[in-house]
């Protein structure tokens, strides 16, 4: 039966479920509410432990550690708290360690504010940190899709060995809504995991081939493109506008899109799951007779806007690319209803 | 009864350090103790980022490379999870004092039961010689080419006294491998240290002067009495925190 | 005892021969495949006292129980 959970909160019982049996964290506004939560629940399970640590930069290689012993182990934070980990995320990747980063993501630069926004995009689909990686970016539109993607997050990590990073808006993870919890997954370590025994040799520093793992990494990610886009899409093929966005701007999108089909207007909706790898799969199912693509998003410039009009033109989409990038908040339906009709009547250019 | 003395196996191969450099009679010290304690085969290392990353080469044991500064905090997440297993800290002081000050006394302050090894040159020895906290008053190096003016960079750092004197830590010492005694004492501290952590008593930290004559501009004789004529007298040797409670 | 020493791990730091109580360890006249003047042990004046394994940072001195040389 479903309960009525606020998003932070179920996302760290979902944690717990998954299997989850570390937690390192360090607060930050919108996310705190999931160390909150692990802080007394993992200490109600077997072989749980959470750690408070002095910042993000502590916390996240702390979890490299308990990654490295072959535990799921997490950590979660926003903006500002990510822009932190970014170094030990790299090494993460590096040293093909699977670990789950949840990010509830707030708007700004710099110090960045509260409002609920989707402006790391470009960020977490780059890696983020120095180097050349990608990690997993899962984006939720439902709290129920974000329990759910806490034990594909970690199956995605373990089978690819990379991060798997929960990319949601601040919003989600504060608001309530009807949650069916997933069944307890038998928790086990992962057989990578250093055991003290020299089993699982790592290379120092000094001893690795680099040339050899770029092209490891390269058909590593090839494969990850090829077989684990996911989307959700409805009323593409005949549609004259395709809409897209993800998240809870994709969730405003949908609501705009079936208002505006019934008033007549055709059009599709693509709403991207993974953000990487990106699902440009779903550009299949866009017709020639398409006019536009047109791409709501909550941040500053239009982020996921490159992908789309990028993704397009490899798969051959001539017509233009729209932005609609409302800032921070939950865009408002009416917003995105009438800056569509601006856009049919040629007030609002494309930006691609 | 005769004794074989033999480098311990996981640790012999040939090294990548400088001629005089004193990383190698360390590491080998680490290795002699947890062989004789059964732990060859039961040990994780965290290795930081500066000349202790050449460490690792050709290491036959479980071992992970640190983001510069963090390896305590990667050392106590393993720890939390294989509570079973020795886990060694083995960072430079450019890397657990400077950058890694943060974490090194986070991970003191909550008494994680790991034990650091820091390696102390008085410098930045893989980036080239540069200041680094522990550097002497007055020390030339690449950064401080007229001297270390403490005056303008603060004054080199302690760390062994000041977490036996404000922390609940189960361990503290200072070694040095400037002599043949000084190994032996330094071996010493290593097994205290490693003691303490497998008895489960908390945060143990041994801090281990060595030379540096690249970096210096010395003989690794001329380096040695370096060591003894000015860095002992400020650093001085010895447990600074006994098992036990008691600080020294 | 018996002294095996590594030549090729020398890097001629000189800590053995500093801390040898008999002064009997020296440098060879050829140079080792790394390109320095190894160890070498005047073996008739050696006690077998093993400072010089202590010292070496280089892991060059193995000393083997049983035997002569």
């Amino acid at each position: 039966m479903a309960e009525m959970m606020k998003g932070n909160v179920a996302i760290g019982e979902a944690a717990i479920r998954a299997g989850v049996r570390f937690y390192a964290g360090y607060p930050i506004t919108p996310s705190s509410e999931i160390m909150e939560y692990l802080s007394w629940r993992l200490g109600e399970v077997d072989d749980g432990v959470f750690v408070q640590l002095e910042n993000e930069i502590a916390s996240i290689n702390m979890v490299v550690g308990a990654a490295s012993c072959g535990v799921r182990a997490m950590t979660a934070s926003s903006g500002n708290g990510i822009s932190l980990m970014q170094e030990a995320m790299s090494v993460l990747a590096d040293e093909n360690l699977p670990v789950v980063i949840i990010t509830m993501v707030r708007y700004g630069n710099g110090l960045a504010t509260l409002y609920s926004s989707q402006t790391d995009y470009l960020r977490e689909t780059r890696g983020g940190g120095h180097g050349d990686y990608r990690c997993f970016v899962l984006c939720p539109y439902t709290v129920q899709e974000a329990v759910d993607m806490v034990a594909l997050a970690y199956e995605l990590a373990e089978k690819y060995k990379m991060v798997s990073i929960i990319m949601a808006e601040g919003a989600l993870g504060q608001m309530m809504e009807p949650v069916d919890l997933p069944a307890f997954l038998d928790v086990k370590r992962g057989e990578w995991g250093f055991d003290g025994t020299y089993t699982n040799a790592k290379l120092g520093y000094f001893d690795r081939n680099s040339m050899t793992e770029a092209e490891e990494l390269r058909e590593r990610y090839d494969l990850i493109k090829e077989n684990e886009q996911r989307w959700d899409s409805t009323d593409v093929a005949d549609a004259d506008y395709v809409f897209m966005g993800f998240g809870l701007a994709g969730r405003s999108c949908l609501g705009a899109v079936e208002d505006l089909q019934a008033e007549g207007h055709k059009v599709g909706f693509i709403r991207p799951i993974t953000a990487w790898p990106f699902p440009e799969k779903a550009f299949a199912e866009i017709g020639s007779n398409t006019k536009g693509v047109i791409v709501v998003e909550t941040n500053a410039m239009g982020q996921m806007v490159e992908d789309v009009a990028m993704y397009m033109k490899k798969h051959g989409l001539q017509m233009p690319v729209y932005s609609l990038p409302y800032v921070y908040g939950v865009p408002v339906i009416q917003d995105i209803k009438d800056d569509f009709k601006k856009i049919v009547n040629n007030e609002l250019k494309e930006v691609f | 009864m005769e004794k074989e003395r033999k480098v311990p196996h996981f640790v012999d191969n040939p090294s990548n350090f400088c001629p005089g450099c004193g990383h190698g009679i360390v590491s080998r010290l680490v290795a002699e103790c947890l062989e004789e304690l059964g732990q060859d085969r039961n040990v994780i290392y965290t290795i930081g980022i500066g000349c202790s990353s050449n460490m690792s080469a050709g290491m036959k044991a479980d071992r992970l490379h640190c983001c510069h500064g963090r390896a305590s905090a990667v050392a106590s997440g393993m720890k939390r999870v294989n509570p079973q297993n020795v886990i060694i800290s083995y960072q430079g002081d450019g890397d657990a004092y400077s950058i890694g000050m943060g974490e090194s006394m986070g991970t003191a302050y909550r008494n994680e039961k790991i034990t650091m090894i820091t390696i102390n040159n008085t410098n930045y020895g893989m980036t080239g010689g540069q200041m680094s906290a522990t550097t002497m008053p007055g020390q030339k190096t690449t950064t401080t080419v007229y001297g270390r003016d403490c005056s303008v960079t603060g004054n080199p750092f302690k760390f062994p006294e000041l977490v036996a004197s404000q922390f609940d830590v189960a361990y503290a010492a200072r070694g040095s491998v400037d002599s043949v005694g000084n190994i032996n004492r330094l071996k010493g501290y290593i097994k205290d240290a490693l003691e303490a952590q497998i008895a489960g008593e908390g945060y143990s930290v041994v801090e281990v002067l060595i030379p540096c004559p690249t970096n210096w501009g010395m003989t690794p004789l001329e380096s040695l009495d370096h060591i003894r004529n000015n860095i002992i007298p400020y650093y001085t040797l010895g447990v600074k925190k006994a098992r036990g409670g008691k600080s020294v | 005892m018996r002294i095996e020493i590594k030549k090729d791990r020398c890097k001629e730091c000189g800590f053995c021969v500093a801390s040898c109580p008999k002064k009997c360890i020296s440098f060879a006249p050829k140079i080792n495949k790394i390109g320095y003047h190894p160890v070498v042990i005047d073996m008739e004046q050696c006690i077998k006292c093993g400072s010089c394994y202590t010292v070496c940072p280089d892991g060059v001195y193995h000393f083997i129980p049983g035997g002569d040389q």
